[in-house]
């Protein structure tokens, strides 16, 4: 039998359409063992190309794998969501997805899938709902129609930590079977971290599955990416293997941001109307301090959690605050990256948004 | 700073939170004379506040607006500080009187100040009546002109901050939803898109993203790009047959 291996990598695969924008190039390797103990090793080069417009997000990646065997395979998919604002946290949408895979010698395959989407956001929780329809063009030739119906929850634990769990259910042609899948994402300055697997019951039996991705910021326009795990058998034709990738992503345009990048500040709801409010502050300081129109100004001193990384606990009502940052109880300044907005002073005061 | 100025200052802080409004005024003068400020600067801020309590004038921006004048004083001087606080002061009358002219008798302090903020990033009487009126309720009306304020003074042009905030209350959505605009914006700037950008795609109707949109999460099966060996030889089948359907 004619077996071909094909390699690729998309690392991020757990950031969300709407975080990562721009344009960007990913050169690397990629080692893959497969079910049948057939081993590949190749290059890769991937173009991804990402961006939101107002209610809408996308993404487009193309790749290309070359092994040192010398096949070939090129692959482009795509993912795009619209979401409607219903008010109340409750979003109404799309989702449209495919992708398609091309190897060397006429072997492909594709498919395509659409379908609703609903999302409830609340504080640091978030749930969707969706449900989609679609057709596959297996690697054999054949063609059928599936139906998916998902559901996932992702609660933000603690600033930069995140645990998800999600279920789905597929029917294609003959087959039913079920995902469970859990994930947990771990998101420090320059740093991602992201671990999810799953289990699956139903007619396309496999093995428990898991994959580790990480991410590493080298400067605002580049980080290394590397991922390793296994993944599953899938309606395409598949079957299921083991990956070890490791590339570098460079952004080609202005964005700073490749996806999982940490936000400056994160405000996190505790019991009895308190947050916890951690910063990214990446200048030098033995002691920050914050100060603000909520407690007349006096500054209240920071824990630092290493690196540069800061938190403080807050009796903050929903509303937008206003603050400044005191770094070694001299200067006064404001995070970069947040909302901020002149003092009437000369200079500028930071904007803590608490909901 | 002395742990013991410091408690002292905090008492004060926490004392003046608790008090009515006329003893706050003396609150103001004591606090900032813990804090080190000359008596002459602190009677004059007092005098400033007190006038503002007799016209009726909410008075926690100017107490607020003082402290942050004064603890900021390694680069701003006091004379710049009561100048500060006279502009305030100029602005919250405005704003009293713009609220009662969309109806609100008598009218909210927390609506009067947010009123008066906007007003002083420029925005005008008739587009502050027209957050007002779109607002959901008068706490709305408060939250929507302070995001409203804090969007100019991130540079957007007053006609879109005004509409972003208008057009998201008529369509239902709630001020927690509102209050994410500023980050909205910035996430925007931190993304390439320029300010020019930010306000045509609001002008043009396309509002500002909502959190709804954030959080897919990762997919059951091999990672996108990653493709796999051919079926017949791997472990992946159906009970008894392949995995091809």
């Amino acid at each position: 039998m004619r077996r071909v291996a094909l390699l690729g990598a998309i690392l991020a695969v757990s950031s969300s359409p709407t975080t990562a924008q721009g344009l960007s190039v990913l050169v690397g390797g990629v080692q893959a063992r497969y079910a049948d103990s057939v081993s590949g090793t190749a290059g890769l080069l991937s173009v991804r190309l990402s961006g939101s417009a107002p209610q809408l997000a996308g993404i487009l990646e193309a790749g290309f794998s070359k092994f040192a065997s010398g096949e070939w395979v090129s692959q482009l998919s795509s993912y795009g969501t619209g979401v409607v604002s219903l008010g109340s946290g409750i979003g109404l949408g799309l989702a449209v997805g495919g992708d398609v895979n091309y190897t060397e010698g006429s072997l492909w395959s594709g498919q395509v899938s659409a379908g609703p989407l609903t999302a409830f956001t609340s504080g640091s929780f978030l749930a969707t709902l969706g449900a989609s329809v679609g057709t596959i063009r297996s690697i054999t030739d054949s063609a059928f129609a599936t139906a998916t119906l998902n559901a996932r929850v992702r609660q933000q634990l603690r600033a930069g930590v995140a645990l998800g769990i999600g279920a789905s259910g597929v029917a294609a042609d003959t087959l039913r079977y079920a995902d469970l899948t859990l994930e947990f994402t771990h998101t420090g300055p320059r740093t991602k971290l992201s671990l999810f697997g799953g289990i699956r019951s139903g007619d396309l039996v496999d093995d428990p599955w898991g994959q580790a991705h990480f991410e590493l910021a080298v400067t605002a326009r580049a980080k290394i990416e590397a991922a390793v795990g296994r993944y599953p058998s899938d309606l395409a034709g598949f079957t299921d293997g083991l990956f070890a990738t490791v590339g570098v992503r460079v952004g080609i345009t202005r964005s700073p941001r490749l996806g999982g990048a940490t936000p400056p500040v994160e405000v996190e709801p505790l019991e009895s109307g308190r947050v916890r409010v951690t910063f990214r502050f990446p200048g030098k300081a033995e002691r920050l301090e914050i100060a603000g129109d909520w407690n007349g100004w006096i500054p209240l001193l920071l824990e630092r959690h290493g690196g540069d990384s800061w938190s403080v606990e807050l009796a903050l009502p929903p509303g937008i605050h206003r603050y400044s940052l005191v770094v070694d109880g001299e200067t006064w300044t404001v995070p970069a990256g947040v909302p901020t907005e002149p003092d009437d002073f000369g200079g500028e005061v930071a904007l803590l948004v608490v909901r | 700073m002395k742990p013991v100025t410091l408690l002292l200052i905090t008492a004060l802080a926490a004392a003046s939170m608790a008090q009515p409004m006329h003893a706050q005024q003396v609150s103001i003068r004591e606090q900032l004379i813990a804090r080190g400020a000359p008596a002459e600067f602190a009677d004059q801020v007092a005098a400033v506040v007190a006038a503002a309590e007799a016209e009726a004038l909410p008075t926690e921006p100017l107490v607020s607006k003082a402290l942050e004048g004064w603890a900021k004083r390694g680069r701003v001087p006091p004379e710049r500080v009561l100048a500060v606080l006279s502009q305030t002061q100029a602005s919250l009358r405005l704003g009293r009187e713009v609220t009662l002219g969309a109806g609100f008798d008598p009218p909210p302090g927390a609506v009067v100040a947010a009123a008066a903020g906007a007003l002083g990033r420029g925005i005008s009487r008739e587009q502050v009546l027209d957050i007002m009126t779109a607002a959901p309720e008068p706490a709305g009306a408060a939250t929507g002109l302070t995001v409203a304020a804090a969007l100019a003074a991130q540079g957007l042009d007053r006609p879109a901050a005004v509409k972003a905030v208008r057009d998201a209350f008529r369509a239902g959505r709630s001020p927690d939803e509102v209050l994410e605009f500023p980050s909205a914006v910035t996430g925007l700037r931190a993304h390439g898109e320029s300010l020019a950008d930010v306000a045509r795609r609001i002008l043009e109707g396309g509002g500002l993203p909502m959190p709804s949109q954030q959080g897919m999460g990762p997919q059951a099966g091999r990672p996108p790009g990653v493709p796999g060996s051919q079926p017949g030889q791997g472990s992946a089948k159906k009970k008894g047959q392949s995995n091809k359907p």
